[in-house]
């Protein structure tokens, strides 16, 4: 995702001259050619991530368009109220762009993991939430954000993640879509954990379970219609994100499921509100969590299964 | 430079200001009072900003970072008709147009702040624009000695050292004064003035009340031959203008009653 993003936003600033590009002292190796190409709109802000928010509110309100990049919980937690009363606030063009996504940065601990940054985002008025779960997906959003005059928070995972989307779905801001089309069962995620998710569909597939697999490259606003629909058309429904279960794609499901009286059955697989303290990479730690493609297929299947007998 | 026009100004906002904090029963009329002269300076001397040209795209812009002291830049807005006068009495009250804090709602105030550490860093987007874009406005920016003591001030120092700013002029408002202390309990100020020294940008040191003081410092900004930004570290005195306010840690808080509006205008005739 990351690559894909950097480049991307290459070529959106050959045409677009106003697009200026923030760091908080990372990119090595992947911003270099950006840096070559675009000496005087690259600023590496230094470690000052709460400055680096508020030189780009500055900018922006000077008629840039500013993509602010660092790893998720510097760009978001870090510095919160200046997003909220600099960027939010007087609603500026400011797209803000997380790496790590979840436990993307397993080994690297707590500090580093991104497990509350959708509820801290999704929490301000005036931002949009994008969550895309692949390349493909990143790309078509940089083109998308780059079209609107609004603060936008982009999640990104890590790199060289599989793409699961066909080259010609269309990819709008405020749309959500199918990867797989399916029976009964709707397995709804955000991210980059559509990679355990498409393995558990394989899985269940090979016992005749067939759910429909959709992504949600924009978290808010949230693709109303569409859900209504899938809540109709789909009795049981899973949520899987890498993130705590407060303040999420979850919260903000199970809301509109509410709101409008529908009888799913709806299991959450997310993070229980804890702290990780298990040492290893990515995919460890999903698996510790219960993220990994088995524990979702045991889950999915077990449901399953108890439906039938009844 | 008409010095008598830019006094009888400076005692005009004071007395609008003075006047509005006892109707709203507001606080914060200590900070108000103390940048009134590097306001008036700027507002009416400096910057060519007026009803007909205030949203043009190549203006100067003024940051006020010390967004508890509003009241001072809304007064200047209704003097100078971009807001309408009859809005100033609206201040702080219910259903009222004016926010405590800067607000951005209000015709002419470029950016909202209240929380302090935020305007410094946006007013550096601002003249970094101007620069990337090669336009010579000037943006100006205005802390409080007490706000020093926000980490994303120093952050953005680090950034403006760097850069060379030179359309960016920073006002430090060194009233001595913060919440609940003298400034030099927290960060003594020949402290604050040795960091500030050490970030090796133009810096001057002047009387916040005196107008000649900031007309020679522009003098010596527009001449001087390096592509630096300028921090104006301006001594002020809190409550400036009202003899029982001066100096006093209660007027960041209390409004006067009537008796001491009273009082207070009458040393402002």
């Amino acid at each position: 995702m990351r690559n894909t993003f950097i480049k991307e936003l290459e070529k959106q600033a050959e045409t677009n001259e106003d697009i200026v590009v923030l760091v908080g002292d990372l990119g090595f190796s992947v911003f270099d050619n950006f840096r070559k190409k675009f000496p005087d709109r690259f600023f590496n802000m230094g470690i000052a991530e709460q400055n680096m928010m508020s030189v780009a509110a500055g900018l922006a309100l000077n008629g840039k368009k500013v993509f602010v990049y660092s790893i998720i919980p510097f760009v978001t937690a870090r510095c919160i109220e200046q997003i909220k009363n600099d960027i939010c606030y007087p609603n500026l063009n400011v797209v803000i762009v997380g790496v790590g996504s979840g436990v993307s940065y397993g080994s690297a601990g707590f500090s580093h993991h991104a497990i509350e940054d959708i509820a801290l985002m999704k929490s301000l008025s005036n931002m949009t939430v994008l969550t895309p779960s692949d390349p493909y997906e990143v790309r078509k959003l940089v083109s998308e954000c780059c079209k609107y005059v609004t603060p936008t928070y982009l999640r990104l995972g890590k790199n060289n993640e599989t793409t699961f989307n066909d080259e010609n779905q269309e990819i709008i801001i405020g749309k959500s879509h199918y990867i797989k089309e399916g029976k009964d069962i709707a397995i709804i995620i955000n991210g980059n954990i559509i990679e355990e998710a498409m393995i558990a569909r394989k899985l269940l597939e090979s016992e005749q379970i067939n759910p429909a697999i959709i992504s949600v490259p924009t978290l808010k606003p949230l693709d109303k219609l569409f859900f209504n629909d899938i809540f109709k058309k789909y009795k049981f429904i899973f949520i899987i994100e890498e993130h705590n279960k407060t303040g999420g794609l979850g919260d903000s499901l199970f809301a509109l499921n509410k709101e409008n009286k529908y009888e799913n059955s709806i299991e959450h697989i997310a993070i229980n509100d804890s702290f990780i303290k298990t040492v290893g990479d990515n995919k460890y730690i999903r698996k510790s969590l219960g993220l990994d493609a088995n524990s979702i297929f045991n889950k999915i299947k077990k449901k399953f299964e108890e439906h039938d007998e009844n | 430079m008409d010095l008598e026009i830019l006094e009888n100004k400076a005692r005009k906002l004071r007395r609008d200001i003075l006047k509005v904090v006892a109707s709203a029963k507001s606080s914060h009329v200590g900070s108000m009072l103390s940048i009134i002269e590097i306001l008036t300076y700027l507002f009416y001397e400096k910057m060519e900003f007026n009803r007909s040209n205030y949203k043009n795209k190549d203006r100067d812009k003024f940051i006020l970072s010390k967004g508890h002291a509003s009241l001072a830049l809304y007064s200047i807005l209704a003097d100078k008709d971009i807001i309408d006068k009859s809005q100033l009495e609206t201040y702080c009250k219910n259903g009222g147009k004016l926010i405590g804090h800067l607000d951005h709602s209000v015709e002419g105030v470029e950016i909202s702040t209240g929380s302090l550490g935020h305007g410094l860093p946006i007013a550096t987007g601002i003249a970094l624009a101007n620069k990337l874009d090669k336009l010579n406005n000037k943006t100006y920016c205005l802390i409080g000695d007490g706000e020093c003591n926000e980490g994303s001030i120093w952050e953005s120092f680090i950034f403006i050292a760097n850069n060379d700013l030179k359309n960016l002029v920073v006002f430090i408002d060194a009233n001595k004064l913060q919440g609940y202390d003298f400034c030099d309990k927290i960060l003594p100020e020949n402290r604050l003035i040795n960091l500030l020294k050490s970030l090796d940008l133009n810096f001057y040191e002047i009387d916040g009340h005196n107008f000649s003081d900031l007309q020679k410092t522009f003098e010596k900004i527009s001449s001087s031959d390096n592509n630096k930004a300028s921090i104006i570290l301006a001594h002020t005195t809190k409550g400036k203008g009202v003899s029982f306010m001066e100096n006093k840690l209660e007027w960041h808080y209390k409004s006067p009653n009537v008796e001491e509006l009273k009082n207070a205008l009458e040393e402002l005739r």
